[in-house]
């Protein structure tokens, strides 16, 4: 992660617009606390400390964005942050269309667009056709096919 | 030129939380040391 993730570019931004950063050097009490037997893991926390993510293993840095643009819109999902959640997921289709979040994100900007103000069910149903159509064989397109028997 | 990352050290995880509740942004903890 140190040689090759970090240091890229769009990396480097992405993590200082969205993230306060701390580097955890080999440490056996904060690994117990935060239940990392492995490295490298990567914990998202909300300022109250809650963890509302974690990714074991390397990720090179184009994987390392899509991941972490889905993870921050499950996040703001979450917490009701519709169009925050939407903007995330919108970049995960755009901009890192062959990675493997694309179905996931699909599903959630498709519920996303349905909730923010002004949504309709009719703006979820065209996403979720996109994502029938496009990632067929995905298990989020199995979740909405229900929809479209 | 990519601006290096500004990491905090594992002693500061508090005042981490504190900046990213000013900050209106999530902290990221990087457990990325040399494999065991």
């Amino acid at each position: 992660m140190d040689t090759v993730t970090y240091p890229h570019e769009e990396v480097a931004d992405f993590i200082q617009k969205n993230f306060i950063a701390v580097k955890i050097p080999r440490h056996e009490l904060l690994e117990q606390i935060y239940r990392v037997p492995w490295t490298p893991t990567i914990l998202i926390l909300d300022p109250d400390g809650r963890e509302r993510f974690r990714e074991v293993g390397y990720l090179p840095p184009e994987d390392f964005l899509a991941h972490m643009n889905l993870a921050l819109g499950r996040a703001d999902f979450d917490d009701k942050d519709f169009s925050s959640a939407a903007s995330f997921f919108q970049t995960v289709v755009d901009q890192h269309k062959t990675s493997e979040t694309v179905p996931e994100a699909l599903y959630f900007l498709g519920l996303s667009r349905s909730k923010m103000t002004g949504g309709t069910n009719d703006d979820r149903r065209a996403i979720w056709k996109q994502l029938m159509e496009e990632c067929p064989k995905s298990d989020w397109a199995k979740k909405v096919s229900v929809y479209f028997a | 030129m990519a601006k290096p990352i500004p990491w905090k050290s594992e002693s500061e995880i508090d005042n981490a939380l504190c900046e990213a509740k000013e900050s209106r942004r999530r902290v990221l903890l990087d457990f990325s040391h040399a494999p065991q």
